[in-house]
């Protein structure tokens, strides 16, 4: 091979720890090296210029970035082309090896400095086994689909539709619910505008709706998605609506025969429905239809009087749910979020305490009272009236992020109270008041000046006396003790029902409070490690009406960029097999959660879906005779690093740490950036999913002298590949049997669940694994 | 047969380490079919069933069992220096076999188990004396302490492959022995292992001789019956499936994999429940019945773990 080495020193951060010419000069001699090159930031532009002429100039096979951490690099990918034009050069996707020099050894290690440099001379040498040991990834070349699917139809995912309808892509809106439109539209007046939320909205979704390159599907849900960027597969069920849309003409008869009432989720419940209904007066579509929550009733217990009233003969109670097969280049997801339930004040039993969403049924304008404010238990006016912010947020005991909406949204309503009962006194308790968006200030402020208002600066707690309720708090020392006739919770954003299903269907990551990830919070903040799928509005965590329309527009304007090439090309990177030695156990089959393995019947060995695949590993740690292995982390090269690594000679124990690339290395990478130093008794290998760790590599780990191992993988139910660590907490309960049969401590194989962002759980779970080791070794 | 005849056969010899000489048995097992062995060597030395005293110099080798003490060490160099080419006859010889399961206890454990500790046993002692070989701390299969040309796996091996091993070397014809897993050949029916859809394959685990009845046609892991068909090479013929019971891993670990242990626990964990596999099985045992001596780790950690002791 011809491999070139290019080393950072990254203006001395790298340099005043590790010696990078001295690395270079070393590499130089080394054998399929041919040349090495050390810069003093590789990041600058004439520098990444030099590297690809570099890289050309010499016939390079074979590229070594021996400076920043590669998730760095990768997560550049979609604002930078500098891996592209590596490609672009001749270098195999699977030939560009990556040595983290800086954030895993040169920050952390610092004041270990021979250390530091011993561990990064072997850091290279495994990036070039890693190289070598790696087959060339494959491409595919497509022309993409310009057609996008986006998930959910409030503000955020309208907003996508109709940009992207807009430039003549042609759009799939798919809305879980009868009609379109997001929660906000049930609600009264909206910040920053205080207009009517139907009035500023009700266009936007009216031009969804109405879109020639715009097609609503209602009462849908995605069900599987299979395919590359590009070329997608959706799946898409559809529930029926039980009445023939073309013949019904909204005559409303059968609403009138209907003998059964259910819960109006219009109005959160405060209010009831028929089972036949139409779902709120300038839905779309507007058509009648059967809640299929009820069908079965309707079917097999109703004396069916609808089906008499009705007619036209509208109504059909025998249809049957579609699954409907369309095929996309691009999936934006914004299908928003949910509100705390609250089960502070008294909620669930007191009908006078409500949440902010429904009291915006009250104050709506077709709201429950027909605009009037009253009290539900008496429906009388209310005298005194309070309103608490941050419930269920910025709490660390419930959600300790702050939801963003509430404020502004408190303030709405406070001064929408106002206007409707001005003789009433109104009291806010609020932890901190954070105003969004334009005018926000102004907002907040114009309530806190208010005569009838006053705002309390504390967390209160409910009393219930006879003469009703009252609200105890601690203002500056003092206690203070406010009675009310209503009280009004400004509940937090919490991620929708659905994330954790469409989680595993779509395979985007989600976040430690259950929102879905973006790529990057702040450069790829519509991105998903998919480079066709996006996520916009609430559904990625909290956001306000404007931020969700500017995120949909965003989003639009990422997927258009993708699907505005001419062809796409797709790195195959999935999983091989041999069929020399595949004897067709089924083992993949049933192990890969993306169905990607099935069984060739003829030649009786597995195959694999490339369209399918993501390269997770599982099956092929799995796969019991080595039949399977994976393109870019192949077992050998596990086996090469591990006997590289053990070369590694510190003072005490040796550990070595095999981190899943989507959590625990990233985790590794904030460890050293922000600073932290542990001791440099650990070596890290990172690993696509912890489901890529097989059991072998770590007894072979124990074999050639570590004296532990730790597994870092991500939260439960945080995995990018969905199952990769529940597999692998599996195999390591049952491997444990293994290291015990060999009488080595159970301790010094750890298994350790950490996020991106916690570097500091990084380093403290390798300061105790090592202080415990010592202590386990006297 | 005269000496003329003798001389463009073969030389050849086999003998056992420690073992139970099942493998030689295997050779017998040709019945008259040996004779179309006995055309092509010589054979100058076998102890199992005959009386030479000194190994001779020889261009085949068959030996079988493990080294398991400093006789068996001894004598094996002697035959890789007076034979061309060494063959590893059974699994005791090309993995170390039952024997190395012994790996797992210390020396000392072993030999105050087997001579003092027996439960039929009073006043017990462990023999010792300059005429009795020394065991090895470890068993080891022959390729740890000399050089291996082919291995000829099974417990025993088939006499079959005994015989297309010897034929197809001496006729120089090449050797292609098949490389997939137990799976390939086995003849029973998978169902629910070809369902890509995530589920285990069964939610318990059984000994065999907990069912009433075992289905003859049907998937053992399917039936809740671990089994080390998916982790072992084919090349035994299925005997064991044919006779209504799991595979047990004579064969062996396929050649990609780094060793059969690890690789069956691999596999089963996302296909059957882990609990469940612990409360029934000894994965230990199961997987590396035939294969510890040669497994990645063959021995105890001998510093590491001074806290955990052995329960008797």
């Amino acid at each position: 091979m011809r491999i070139g080495i290019f080393l950072c020193a990254c203006r001395g951060v790298i340099s005043n720890v590790i010696d990078v010419s001295e690395l270079g000069r070393k590499f130089n001699t080394v054998e399929d090296i041919v040349f090495t090159k050390t810069y003093d930031a590789m990041c600058a532009g004439e520098e990444r210029d030099d590297i690809i002429a570099e890289a050309k100039k010499n016939n390079l096979d074979g590229v070594v970035l021996a400076g920043c951490s590669p998730k760095k690099f990768e997560s550049m990918s979609n604002i930078s082309t500098f891996l592209k034009d590596i490609e672009g050069a001749g270098i195999n996707p699977s030939k560009l090896g990556y040595a983290n020099l800086k954030e895993q050894i040169a920050l952390p290690y610092r004041s270990e400095v021979k250390n530091a440099n011993s561990i990064a001379d072997l850091e290279i040498e495994v990036a070039l086994r890693k190289i070598k040991s790696t087959c060339n990834v494959t491409f595919q070349e497509k022309i993409p689909d310009r057609s996008v699917i986006v998930i959910g139809s409030g503000p955020a995912g309208s907003s996508a539709a109709l940009k992207l309808a807009n430039q003549g892509f042609k759009v799939t809106v798919v809305e879980k619910k009868a009609a379109i439109g997001g929660p906000q539209l049930r609600h009264s007046k909206a910040f920053p505008k205080h207009d009517f939320s139907q009035c500023i909205l009700t266009p936007l979704f009216v031009e969804v709706a109405l879109h020639p390159n715009i097609n609503v599907m209602t009462q849908a849900e995605v069900i599987d998605v299979s395919g590359r960027v590009g070329n997608y597969n959706v799946m898409i069920k559809q529930t029926p609506r039980y009445i023939d849309q073309k013949s019904c003409t909204a005559c409303g008869a059968c609403i009138k025969a209907c003998p059964v009432s259910m819960e109006n989720e219009y109005d959160h419940g405060l209010t009831t429905r028929k089972v036949i209904y139409m779902p709120f007066g300038e839905a779309f579509p507007r058509n009648y239809l059967i809640d299929p929550k009820k069908i079965d009733y309707c079917r097999n217990e109703c004396k069916k009087p609808c089906i008499n009233a009705c007619p036209n003969g509208a109504i059909d109670l025998t249809e049957v749910s579609k699954d409907i097969e369309i095929e996309t280049g691009g999936v934006i997801v914004a299908m928003g979020a949910s509100l705390y339930k609250p089960t502070e004040f008294g909620y669930e039993n007191t009908p006078d305490v409500l949440t902010l969403a429904e009291y915006g049924r009250i104050l709506a304008p077709d709201g429950i009272y027909g605009g009037k404010i009253l009290r539900p238990s008496d429906k009388k006016p209310p005298e005194t009236i309070g309103f608490v912010g941050c419930v269920g947020s910025k709490d660390p005991e419930k959600h300790a992020y702050c939801s963003r909406y509430c404020c502004m949204a408190l303030a709405t309503a406070v001064q929408e109270t106002h206007e409707k009962l001005p003789d009433s006194k109104i009291y806010v308790f609020y932890r901190d008041f954070y105003p969004v968006g334009k005018n926000g200030e102004q907002y907040i402020q114009s309530i806190i000046q208010m005569d009838k208002v006053e705002t309390i600066r504390a967390i209160p707690v409910r009393r219930e006396t006879s003469e009703g309720m009252i609200l105890d708090a601690m203002v500056d020392g003092e206690s203070l003790a406010v009675p009310l006739d209503m009280l009004v919770l400004a509940t937090a954003i919490v991620p929708n029902d659905q994330t954790e299903n469409m989680r595993t269907t779509l395979d985007i990551d989600i976040d430690e409070d259950g929102f879905f990830r973006e790529l990057n919070p702040m450069t790829a903040n519509v991105n998903t490690t998919d480079e066709g799928m996006f996520i916009c509005g609430s559904c990625s965590g909290p956001k306000t009406i404007s931020e969700s329309i500017n995120e949909g527009a965003a989003a639009a304007a990422s997927v258009a960029m993708v699907l505005w090439q001419d062809s796409l090309k797709h790195e195959i990177f999935v999983s091989m097999v041999d069929e020399d030695l595949c004897g067709g156990c089924g083992t993949c089959v049933k192990t890969c959660m993306f169905h990607a393995s099935s069984m060739n019947k003829e030649k009786n060995v597995s195959q694999i879906d490339i369209m399918r695949c993501k390269g997770c590993g599982n099956c092929v740690t799995a796969c019991p005779s080595g039949a399977r292995d994976l393109l870019l982390y192949p077992n050998n090269y596990f086996k090469e690093a591990i006997e590289t690594f053990s070369t590694y000679d510190p003072a005490g124990p040796k550990i070595l740490a095999l981190l899943c690339s989507g959590s625990s290395y990233e985790c590794a990478d904030q460890a050293g950036l922000s600073g932290l130093k542990y001791p440099a008794n650990v070596v890290s290998i990172r690993v696509p999913c912890a489901g890529r760790v097989n059991v072998q590599h770590v007894l072979y780990a124990f074999e050639k002298g570590f004296d532990g191992v730790l597994i870092g993988d991500c939260h439960h139910g945080n995995c990018h590949f969905i199952v990769g660590n529940t597999d692998m907490e599996r195999r390591i309960s049952l491997f444990r049997e293994v290291l015990r049969s060999r009488r080595i401590d159970d301790d010094r194989l750890r298994i350790e669940s950490m996020s991106p962002n916690d570097g500091k759980k990084y380093a403290n779970v390798v300061q105790k694994f090592v202080d415990d080791l010592i202590k386990m070794e006297a | 047969m005269t000496d003329a005849e003798n001389t463009k056969k073969t030389d050849t010899l086999t003998t056992c380490m420690q073992s139970c000489s099942g493998c030689q048995i295997s050779i017998l097992d040709l019945h008259e079919e040996i004779l179309d062995v006995l055309n092509l060597i010589n054979l100058k030395y076998a102890p199992v069933i005959m009386d030479v005293k000194v190994i001779p110099k020889v261009t085949v080798a068959l030996v079988a069992g493990a080294v398991a003490n400093s006789d068996n060490e001894e004598k094996l160099k002697e035959i890789r220096k007076k034979s061309d080419i060494l063959i590893a006859l059974g699994s005791c010889a090309a993995f170390g076999g039952i024997a190395g399961m012994r790996n797992l206890n210390t020396l000392d454990e072993t030999l105050t188990r087997g001579y003092v500790k027996t439960e039929s046993t009073v006043d017990g002692k462990i023999p010792r004396g300059k005429d009795i070989p020394r065991l090895l701390e470890n068993v080891k299969p022959l390729n740890k302490v000399v050089k291996v040309d082919f291995i000829i796996p099974g417990c025993p091996p088939t006499s079959a492959s005994i015989k297309n091993t010897i034929v197809s070397l001496l006729s120089g014809q090449e050797l292609k022995p098949s490389q997939k897993n137990l799976c390939n050949d086995c003849p029973r029916e998978q169902k629910d292992l070809l369902v890509p859809k995530r589920e285990f394959i069964t939610d318990m685990v059984y000994a065999p001789c907990e069912l009433e009845t075992i289905d003859p046609e049907k998937c053992f892991l399917e039936q809740g019956v671990i089994c080390m068909g998916p982790a072992t090479l084919e090349g035994c013929g299925s005997r064991c499936m044919k006779a209504n019971m799991p595979c047990r891993g004579c064969m062996g670990p396929s050649p990609n994999a780094m060793e059969q242990g690890c690789e069956i626990i691999n596999a089963l964990s996302s296909i059957i429940p882990a609990g469940a596999i612990m409360f029934q099985d000894d994965i230990v045992g199961t997987g590396y019945r035939y294969t510890m001596a040669s497994s990645i780790y063959p021995h105890i950690s001998k510093a590491k773990s001074k806290k955990v002791s052995m329960g008797e």
